[in-house]
């Protein structure tokens, strides 16, 4: 409530006592708030970075209602902006020097908006208008190096809405650069664990209600045990008293008790009925005793303590043979145990593991595996034809010396062995292997070898082969040679290695015109005065003609090249122009089967051919027969002809089909019947024939 | 003209002068055109002399044939076939053939004797009976010869010759000795069956010795031989 006015009737009132009654309410409304005690941001007015593009101005949210410590309400609508580039007094806000900053503060103070001005009788401009309005207020502190600068101070006549870091270069200002650190909201309590920034009493309330439930809930700002009270209470069952402490200080008073050798004394215990044993009420410590008590009895016995056939067997694995152990009586598994390995069949089922050693080693199994691996292995030693022992395990008596004088004393068999290969390998001029091994006399002819050493007999067989023949070396033998010369060896006696495709001189004989055996292409040619350079042939005498006699596989020919030829002279010129041949042709010449036999006269199977023919002059009216013989032209068929046909090559006057009428391996005849002519007339028919 | 096969009804004959082959029946007439085909006209005739009867005329429709100046053995063998009576038609290495439905040996005979077609179709018009052992021509008998006909492709004309020498066993595996052996087997067949010359039968009746290369294997045969214008 305000002081009140009472004007009264008739009174003349003065501008003062207008005011004043105005004054009265607002000092009214101003008690009315600094008695609550709401100084500061009651709503919004949140100081951000501006929006959308931040520059060096910040936005203030509206609507905002801010009490000033006068009890003054400052309200505005909405969202603001306020300069932090210069303060209040127009000074610029910029930092001078790199690494430095300084903070500024922007408050909002309560101001009044005047307006409609009126003339007053004094002839003076009155605002009759003073609305309630804000302002702005920016000040800065001073430039420091950064994390140094102070704030500007607050302010008794305005309200601290965030204090904004400026820095060197700086321009603009973003939200990380502003602090509420310092705002003056409403309710700003600080304590420990929990502080309170509020605007509106509800809020500030509701924000402690949920502190209280999470406390009381226990979600968080759960108290320690030490800050609560235990009041004390009855002791242990020693006897141990448990005073008021904390809670605390008895939770760890209780572990130390319990944990401690005297821990079981504490704890009671009551009786618990059993036979042959009980145990009377106590402590654990007491049962604990008499419980060890009696189990030491019961272990001490040194007989009765139990029947085995009172004691479970809980089945084992099976034995090694896979026999198995089931579940069963200690008893019943004593006695299986001993039936079972007491039987032939008891080696299988123990196992045996791997057992090194050399030369031999026995392979994981069973005793039965191992027991005959071991039989097999003495039975392999002793039955041993070879690498029974290392040669080095066994001595070796001393020997006769060598030949030659060597002695072999008594040493290992190896060391034997070795010394054999070596006195046998060694090379030493006077005193090699050679020497120390005997050799029988050898008779042969024209050389034999007396009785001696392989060395004596070596030097001896050099001697004969350095004065013998090699086979890198020219010889001249001055005697008839024999080759392989065994009769009815079916070796070959001499052996030319050959390239078929390649002409090669594999026998030359002569002085003058000499002769010489070519193989080449699958051919054998006998070549008389002439010689292959490799390429051409060239005739050893210029004065004679040059022969070859080619034996191949299709047909045998003889050749001569005239002895008026050019040196030297191709392959083709053997049946050239300067050149006569006689080919017998075996490949297309002759079907198989087919022999040609060359005597006086030549003998072929046939076909052979022949010509015949007859002309004469007929009598008038004659129907006589013509008809005629002749031999084939190319030889004799080995016996008569089975066929024989005719090609009539001219006639006159007959039936011209002659038929044959006798033949014989030399030839046919053949005949043919004639036509009438009332005059005298000549008749005629020549033929071929061929006979086969 | 060498044989290349024998069997008991006919040969099949190589001609040695030029290679063309034939099928000749035993026992029956024959006769053999050239290898078609045939250049022929719209009402050409052939006149057929069969055995003993009277001369059959046959005249050939260009509607019968697929090309008159192009006719094929096949058709023309189907048209004489059908046309022509106690004969068969038929096609040997693309020529036409016409064998004599007779058998008897002094009956069976075949002879294209005239027509506008007969030199057309390559018919040498000679009468071909059946094959005979022995040929007589005129007074002369040769008692050992078995004509063939002329090859109808270049007129060469081959007998058989029955032989009584011996083949020397070194050519005994030749196709000589093997040609001999299987003429004389096929003259000793038809011996057997009648089919001499008549003249020369009396002398086939009076022999009391065969051949003595002789092949055991025909009759019934068949022999085979290898041809002579082979390989080489």
């Amino acid at each position: 409530m305000s002081s009140r006015k009472d004007f009264f009737d008739g009174q003349r009132v003065t501008e003062g006592e207008l005011d004043s009654a105005f004054d009265d309410l607002e000092r009214a409304d101003h008690n009315v708030v600094a008695d609550l005690g709401f100084v500061g941001v009651v709503l919004n007015g949140a100081v951000s970075q501006h929006a959308p593009v931040p520059d060096l101005t910040v936005d203030v949210s509206g609507p905002a209602v801010i009490y000033d410590q006068a009890g003054r309400r400052i309200f505005f609508s909405s969202l603001q902006n306020a300069n932090v580039a210069q303060d209040d007094n127009g000074v610029s806000t910029e930092v001078a020097t790199t690494g430095n900053e300084k903070i500024v503060s922007v408050f909002v103070r309560f101001d009044r908006v005047l307006s409609d001005p009126r003339i007053d009788r004094r002839s003076l401009t009155v605002f009759f208008r003073r609305d309630e309005g804000f302002r702005f207020v920016v000040a800065q502190g001073g430039e420091a190096p950064a994390g140094a600068a102070l704030p500007p101070p607050l302010r008794s006549d305005a309200i601290l809405l965030a204090d904004v870091t400026r820095r060197f270069g700086q321009a603009r200002v973003v939200n990380a650069d502003i602090s509420i650190a310092r705002r003056q909201d409403a309710f700003v309590v600080v304590g420990s664990p929990r502080s309170l920034r509020r605007g509106r009493t509800i809020e500030a309330i509701a924000d402690l209600l949920a502190f209280l439930n999470a406390h009381t809930g226990g979600s968080t700002d759960r108290h320690p045990a030490g800050s609560i009270d235990y009041a004390g209470g009855a002791p242990w069952a020693d006897g141990t008293p448990n005073p008021p402490a904390t809670v605390e200080g008895q939770l760890d008073k209780m572990i130390a008790d319990l944990a401690a050798p005297t821990g079981a004394p504490k704890i009671g215990a009551a009786a618990t009925a059993g036979a042959p044993n009980a145990l009377v009420a106590g402590t654990v410590k007491s049962q604990l005793d008499a419980l060890l008590s009696f189990v030491n009895g019961h272990i001490n016995r040194v007989a009765g303590a139990h029947a085995a056939s009172a004691i479970s067997y809980a089945g084992g694995g099976a034995w090694a043979d896979g026999v198995t152990n089931p579940a069963t009586t200690v008893e019943a598994q004593l006695d299986k145990l001993v039936a079972d390995l007491a039987a032939a069949t008891g080696a299988p089922k123990i196992g045996a593991a791997v057992a090194g050693g050399a030369p031999h080693a026995l392979t994981a199994g069973s005793v039965k595996t191992q027991l005959d691996q071991l039989l097999g292995h003495l039975n392999g030693h002793a039955n041993a034809a070879s690498g029974a022992h290392v040669a080095t395990a066994i001595t070796c008596a001393a020997g006769p010396d060598w030949l030659g004088g060597r002695p072999n004393p008594v040493v290992s068999v190896q060391a034997q062995l070795d010394k054999i290969i070596n006195d046998l390998a060694a090379q030493l001029v006077g005193d090699d292997g050679a020497e120390r091994i005997g050799a029988q006399a050898v008779v042969g002819t024209p050389s034999s070898l007396p009785a001696g050493s392989v060395r004596s007999q070596l030097d001896q067989l050099l001697a004969f082969t350095n004065a013998s023949a090699r086979t890198n070396v020219a010889q001249t033998w001055t005697a008839p040679q024999t080759f392989n010369g065994a009769g009815g060896d079916t070796s070959p006696s001499l052996l030319v290695a050959v390239d078929p495709s390649i002409r090669k001189l594999v026998l030359e004989v002569g002085v003058s015109l000499r002769h010489r055996l070519y193989y080449t292409d699958n051919r054998l040619e006998l070549v008389v005065n002439a010689r292959w350079t490799g390429s051409m042939w060239e005739r050893d005498s210029t004065l004679a003609f040059a022969a070859r006699y080619v034996f191949e596989r299709n047909d045998f020919r003889v050749q001569h090249v005239t002895g008026a030829i050019a040196q030297p002279f191709s392959e083709a010129a053997w049946e050239g122009p300067d050149a006569k041949a006689i080919v017998w042709d075996l490949a297309s010449g002759l079907n198989f089967g087919e022999t040609v036999r060359i005597g006086r006269e030549h003998e072929a199977p046939g076909p052979l051919t022949g010509m015949s023919g007859v002309e004469a002059e007929w009598s008038p009216n004659s129907t006589a027969n013509i008809g005629a013989a002749a031999s084939f032209a190319s030889g004799r068929l080995p016996a008569a002809p089975s066929s024989v046909t005719f090609t009539v090559l001219a006639e006159s006057l007959t039936d011209s089909s002659p038929a044959a009428f006798v033949a014989d391996r030399t030839g046919a005849s053949w005949f043919d019947q004639t036509l009438q002519r009332a005059s005298p007339t000549t008749k005629f028919m020549y033929v071929a024939f061929a006979g086969i | 003209m060498p044989l290349l096969e024998v069997t008991i009804d006919e040969v099949a004959q190589q001609c040695l002068t030029c290679g063309a082959t034939h099928r000749i029946p035993l026992r029956r007439g024959y006769a053999k055109a050239r290898r078609g085909p045939y250049k022929l006209v719209d009402g050409d005739t052939l006149e057929v002399l069969v055995d003993a009867q009277p001369a059959q005329v046959v005249t050939l429709r260009a509607v019968d044939v697929a090309q008159s100046a192009a006719v094929t053995a096949h058709e023309l063998a189907a048209l004489l076939a059908a046309a022509l009576a106690g004969v068969t038609a038929d096609v040997n290495g693309d020529a036409v053939r016409l064998v004599s439905a007779s058998t008897a040996a002094d009956v069976t005979a075949l002879r294209v004797s005239g027509g506008t077609a007969r030199a057309k179709l390559g018919f040498d018009g000679r009468r071909y009976g059946a094959r005979l052992l022995g040929a007589t021509k005129g007074e002369r008998t040769a008692i050992n010869t078995i004509e063939l006909p002329h090859c109808p492709e270049c007129g060469s004309k081959e007998c058989l010759l029955r032989t009584w020498d011996v083949c020397p066993p070194a050519f005994a595996a030749s196709h000589h000795a093997q040609h001999r052996r299987c003429v004389n087997a096929l003259a000793q067949h038809l011996r057997a069956l009648g089919y001499s010359d008549r003249a020369a039968k009396r002398w086939h009746d009076a022999e009391t010795a065969s051949p003595p290369d002789l092949d055991p294997n025909f009759p019934p045969g068949p022999l085979t031989l290898a041809p002579v214008r082979g390989d080489g």
